[in-house]
């Protein structure tokens, strides 16, 4: 995978622009356009006073500012078509490039989203993006814009004057450098500052969230001094900051460029005045010219800097856009496929980054069956599920669906037979039916309306502002833990799939929630054949076969009545959880909570 | 740039808030006497600079002539322009000037940010439990900073720099104005007459610049709910084949927000077009009427560059004034916000003083007939992040009604119930962080309300369901700040089951966890909160489900350690582990806000239907 750097991303940019090469021709002509008239401005005042004024031709003077406010008029309108222009194009840029973006993380393998987490992820979609776009609609506009004024005034120059034009070229060359110091040493500084703001934004959300511990302990005024002393941190640094930028750098800076230049100009050209070589009118200009000079050069830097970090936003985007999923999808298609009489795992092995995590794992499940995969964390079982979805592939032997090797089916096809339920819920923004539908338009309301009466959602859900219709408000966090856990079985039930696979919830839900869960959860794999990854006792116990996993092998396999008569981890974790008195014990965890999205 | 505010949004007149942040000026009256100070000489500098050119081109025209009509030689003329060039050099002042000012300018709103942020956190901290119902972590997070800050503009820039600049501004076109009446009043008229048409059309700008934002950050804010949820659930989208769904969806955001940025940036650009030509619609008016009083010499030239310049300075001025009154608006705003948290629960204030009983040690605690109920909201212990009232909650409210039971001294005592019978809120109610809205309870006999908190506080622990870890050491979150020794801290980890684990860190005790450090697991930190608890040495200790940390076999370790260590220690224990309660010495079984049944293991089997009920599904 090939590295892309400032210089490549500007190449790889390029071909988006293609559709819009009428609009920034237009662009670009509108920016001379206005280069001119800033330009043009301190020579009409130089006409005025040394021709104008001297020979008292009123209709000279007027002639010349009615000419002034026509460039003014054309100059404005310029301008603005400019921006309107580079506004539509960089946001359609930009929104091609997100889109691409999108539809690109989207076809990954989970491989990519185990080491890009989310937020990084979104920080690419959306922040980086916009970078991007801030550099075609603002900064190449004012780098272009700036670059000409100080070209155009050094021409200018120049031509009147060529030892002033001289002096000019040298100061630019001083300034700018003195400048690009400056300014990477002070970016660096507000860095830092923006990290202090951002730790002690960090700190106040940890001592808010803690203020009831807090204040059992009675620690107020030990929190009042942390803050105090993390807020005068950052004040230091920012007044640090302040100080530098203001009192040290503007004072000095203006003082050259302002006061320093008009000096030196009035002290070389009232010598020319007088010789008769220059005209007052043309000292005016000068100065006009040398005060407008400064400013675009400071732009010009900054614009730079601003270049440089959008570049390195769009390397960054442009890595993900040429990552490679490591799941293949090469398969044949096949839309009618079911499963008609058997999955079954061949010599299973898997290894996450050189850590083995299944070895050769063998086994079937006949169609129909129920069965629970249980085992401590880490023993393998959610990566059979991960093979079995082709989240990954399998580094040795194979995963086949009625003796067919499922990598030589199309992904889309063999995913349409398997329904996934998790621990932790995700719902999307929308509507509870576009949820269950899993926004798929050609499922009929009945046929989720029907799902969601059988597993008794429907009562709930009629129960929200506008039934079925309800947006879900930040996906469901207003619905109860029971009632998001009933909206996924639902889903899958409208999915109405060959192949159950769910990874049972061992959040701590009352009895009374549980035990309705577990009927729903019952009603869902009804005829289906299931793969359970079982916590709960009575979900192993109601299994029809159960895979005992430890340490990426399979140990054991049989039914609950048979695993108790044999000697082996099975019997060990279930009798550790069950209270030594009675049968029938307390709803136990079979083994401690799992992080949910657990690898292995 | 912030979305625009309209002014019915806000709840106050403006002067109510001009006089709010009069208070707030008071007990830093100097920094702001200084301050206005510096803005007068600020202002002077600059209204003086256009007079000093004036006077520098005039009596260089003035000396040409005369060179030119014989009437002065070089030598006279070079002292002339010595004399000029140190003029200049002393407005060298000016930009000197106009480094130090913003200085302390920022320097005042820094003040301010730290100021409003310790007195609006020490209103938090006083706050009770119905408080953090009503207000999210991450809100109040939001109000302590972005409300407050200072860069992009807060609140502590508005009442430093934000008024300060006003101030400077208006006094800037003031006295420019004047300048250039004093210099000469029928130009400076022709030259004002577009001032007052720039600045309406600048506020115009600004407010439509406000609106158009707010609809491009409701966009940006879809489109990160969306990725957020796209991206975290994108096992559901693979298994679902629902990628293409998703893509299309995405698309039709996507589209929104192309209209909705070139709108904004057309107006953006509309700005800058003003803000670059308006500049010169002024010097246009100048430049005829000038250029022609100066042909008809009854204006000097000086003059007529120094109406170019004055009408150069009034623009920035001019900008900054719609500015301000954006930011003003948006700071009032904060200002409500930031009353909002501070009036929020206030009775919880009133009725939280401190007593003045001292006890020496916790030999009972009793509960009688204590009643208390949640306003709006249930299931405290299953809502994570309670924030205002969601849509379709169920409003049932929750309540206890006429709880009466008695621990006495080295008591276990264990508390089920099902999900939302209100366990959690019986060990706050027992730790004084909420308060019973009937009946009393009483410490050694003593009613908890009279005594004094710091005296019971540092005999008590209490050990949360999900345990909060600072950005600090693991020592200093296991000592919370109690300058304990070594020894002590040791111990507690290791009673705690956590010291093997703290070893195994490549710091140790000094490695950094939270933020900046180490994540630990969900056991983890509770392991570490048993430890910090038990460093307080407690008498009374609370413990709300821990469960998560332990397993059954090290469960009991921990409570035959206890027994050894902390003989006498009275424990509270909230549990759903049966083999938990059946070590306890009684069982508090919770249901539907009252004490169903309070016993021990065998006798609530017979006695209670809903202890069965647990303990055998």
């Amino acid at each position: 995978m090939q590295k892309n750097d400032n210089k490549s991303v500007l190449k790889r940019i390029l071909p988006y622009f293609g559709p819009h090469l009428a609009g920034l021709a237009v662009a670009i002509f509108t920016m001379i356009v206005v280069t001119a008239v800033h330009l043009i401005r301190p020579m009409i005042l130089r006409t005025i006073i040394d021709q104008a004024i001297p020979r008292q031709d009123i209709n000279m003077a007027l002639k010349y500012a009615a000419f002034f406010i026509l460039c003014l008029i054309v100059g404005a309108i310029a301008m603005y078509v400019r921006v309107k222009i580079m506004a539509r194009i960089g946001a359609e840029v930009v929104a091609e490039i997100k889109r691409r973006l999108f539809g690109h993380i989207l076809n990954q393998g989970m491989r990519f989203f185990d080491q890009n987490q989310t937020g990084k992820l979104i920080t690419r979609s959306e922040s980086d993006a916009n970078q991007l776009k801030s550099m075609f609609t603002q900064s190449t506009a004012q780098l272009v814009a700036s670059s000409m004024l100080i070209v155009g005034t050094i021409f200018v120059l120049l031509r009147e004057d060529f030892r002033v034009g001289l002096v000019a070229m040298l100061s630019l060359v001083v300034v700018g450098l003195v400048l690009f110091f400056y300014l990477s040493y002070i970016r660096s500084l507000y860095t830092k500052v923006r990290e202090k703001n951002s730790a002690l934004t960090g700190y106040l959300a940890e001592y808010i969230q803690g203020v009831p511990l807090i204040k059992v302990h009675g620690r107020e005024n030990d929190i009042m001094n942390n803050l105090r002393m993390r807020s005068q941190e950052k004040a230091d640094l920012e007044c640090r900051a302040a100080f530098i930028e203001y009192t040290l750098f503007s004072s000095s800076f203006r003082f050259c460029t302002e006061i320093g230049v008009l000096m030196l100009l009035f002290a070389y050209c009232s010598g020319r005045v007088y010789a008769g070589t220059m005209s007052v009118g043309t000292l005016v200009m000068f100065i006009e010219l040398m005060r407008q000079f400064f400013r675009p050069l400071e732009f010009l830097i900054e614009v730079l800097a601003q270049l440089q970090s959008a570049l390195a936003a769009g390397v960054r985007v442009f890595d993900v856009l040429d990552t490679e999923p490591a799941v293949l999808d090469s398969g044949e298609p096949a839309p009618e496929l079911r499963l008609q009489s058997h999955i079954e795992f061949r010599d299973v092995s898997f290894a996450y980054d050189n850590e083995a995590v299944l070895k050769d794992v063998s086994f079937t499940i006949p169609r129909g069956q129920q069965l629970a995969i249980v085992g401590a964390s880490g023993s393998g079982k959610t990566t059979c599920i991960n093979l079995l979805l082709r989240f990954y592939d399998p580094c040795s032997g194979s995963v086949c669906v009625d003796g067919r090797d499922i990598r030589t089916i199309n992904l889309d096809d063999w995913r349409r037979n398997i329904a996934l339920v998790l621990q932790e819920i995700y719902l999307f923004p929308g509507t509870i039916m576009e949820n269950l539908k899993a926004f798929h338009d050609d499922v009929s309301d009945e046929v989720v309306i029907a799902a969601a009466r059988e597993l008794g959602a429907h009562e709930f859900i009629m129960r929200q502002s506008k039934g079925y219709e309800t947006m879900l408000a930040e996906r469901g966090a207003n619905l109860s833990y029971g009632e998001r856990q009933l909206l996924s079985y639902t889903r899958a039930m409208v999915k109405n799939p060959d192949l159950l696979i769910l990874d049972e919830a061992t959040s701590s839900v009352d009895v009374i929630t549980e035990r309705e869960l577990q009927n729903s959860m019952e009603k869902l794999m009804k005829g289906r054949t299931s793969i359970v990854i079982a916590h709960r006792l009575s979900t192993i116990r109601k299994a029809d076969r159960i895979l005992v996993f430890e340490k990426g092998s399979l140990v054991q396999s049989g039914d609950h009545e048979a695993l108790m008569c044999q000697q082996g981890i099975y019997k060990d974790l279930v009798t550790i959880q069950t209270s030594g008195k009675c049968e029938g014990g307390a709803a136990v965890e079979l083994i401690a909570a799992e992080p949910a999205g657990a690898v292995a | 740039m912030k979305a625009t505010v309209k002014r019915k949004d806000l709840r106050h007149t403006r002067l109510y808030y001009l006089k709010w942040i009069w208070n707030e000026y008071r007990p830093h009256w100097r920094m702001v006497l200084f301050l206005l100070f510096l803005t007068f000489l600020s202002t002077i500098m600059a209204v003086l600079f256009p007079m000093v050119l004036k006077h520098v081109i005039d009596s260089l025209v003035e000396g040409l002539k005369s060179y030119q009509a014989g009437t002065t030689t070089l030598e006279i003329a070079r002292d002339e322009r010595n004399r000029l060039l140190l003029m200049l050099l002393a407005m060298g002042l000016g930009p000197v000037f106009s480094g130090i000012y913003p200085y302390f300018r920022a320097r005042m709103n820094v003040t301010f940010e730290m100021y409003f942020r310790e007195k609006f956190f020490a209103e938090i901290l006083a706050k009770g439990h119905r408080f953090f119902l009503k207000f999210r972590t991450g809100d109040l997070v939001t109000r302590l900073t972005e409300d407050i800050r200072t860069n992009p503009p807060g609140l502590s820039w508005l009442c430093c720099s934000g008024i300060f600049r006003a101030i400077n501004s208006t006094s800037i076109i003031f006295f420019c104005v004047l300048s250039m009446g004093l210099l000469h009043w029928k130009l400076a008229l022709v030259a004002c007459i577009p001032l007052p048409i720039m600045l309406f059309i600048f506020i115009k700008l600004e407010t439509s610049f406000g609106e158009s934002f707010k609809d491009v950050q409701e966009g940006m804010s879809e489109g990160n709910d969306f990725l957020e949820a796209a991206y975290s659930g994108i096992k559901i989208i693979a298994s679902f084949n629902a990628r293409r769904p998703q893509l299309q969806l995405f698309d039709r955001l996507l589209q929104k927000r192309i209209s909705q940025e070139v709108k904004v940036d057309g107006l953006w650009g509309m700005f800058m077009v003003f803000f670059e030509f308006l500049n010169y619609v002024g010097e246009i008016m100048v430049l005829i009427f000038g250029g022609i009083m100066v042909i008809r010499g009854t204006l000097t030239l000086g003059t007529y560059y120094a109406f170019f310049s004055y009408l150069g300075m009034i623009i920035y001025p001019l900008m900054d004034i719609p500015m301000m009154l954006v930011t003003l608006t948006q700071a009032c705003v904060s200002i409500d916000r930031l009353e909002d948290m501070q009036e929020a629960d206030r009775v919880w204030q009133e009725l939280d003083a401190d007593g003045e009983l001292e006890i020496s040690s916790i030999d009972s605690l009793c509960f009688e007939g204590v009643s208390f109920s949640h306003d709006s909201l249930e299931k405290l212990e299953n809502v994570e992040n309670v924030g205002e009232v969601p849509e379709n909650s169920r409003a049932v409210p929750f309540s206890f009604s006429d709880l009466s039971f008695r621990v006495n001294k080295g008591e276990k005592v264990a508390i089920v119930g099902q999900i939302g019978s209100g366990k959690t809120t019986l060990l706050n109610l027992i730790s004084g962080v909420m308060k019973p809205d009937e009946g009393s309870i009483s410490i050694n006999g003593l009613p908890l309300a009279r005594i004094r908190k710091q005296s019971f506080r540092d005999r008590i622990g209490y050990i949360q369901q999900e345990p909060v870890i600072f950005s600090e050491t693991i020592r200093t979150n296991i000592d919370f700040w109690r300058n304990q020794s070594d020894e002590l801290i040791q111990k507690c980890a290791s009673l705690a089951q956590f010291e093997r684990e703290v070893l195994s860190f490549p710091g140790g005790y000094s490695e950094p966890v939270g933020q900046r450090g180490v994540t630990l697991s969900g056991g983890q930190r509770q392991r570490l909160s048993i430890a910090r608890a038990l460093v307080g040495r407690p008498e009374l200790l609370l413990m709300d489900d821990i469960t998560a940390s332990l397993d059954a076999a090290n469960e009991k370790k921990l409570w035959a350690d206890l027994a050894r260590e902390y003989g006498s220690i009275t424990c509270l224990i909230v549990t759903h582990r049966m083999a938990t309660a059946m070590m306890a010495d009684r069982i508090i079984v919770l249901k539907d806000g009252k004490i169903e049944a309070i016993g021990t293991h065998d006798e609530l089997i017979a006695l209670s239907a809903t202890y069965r009920d647990l303990a055998h599904a």
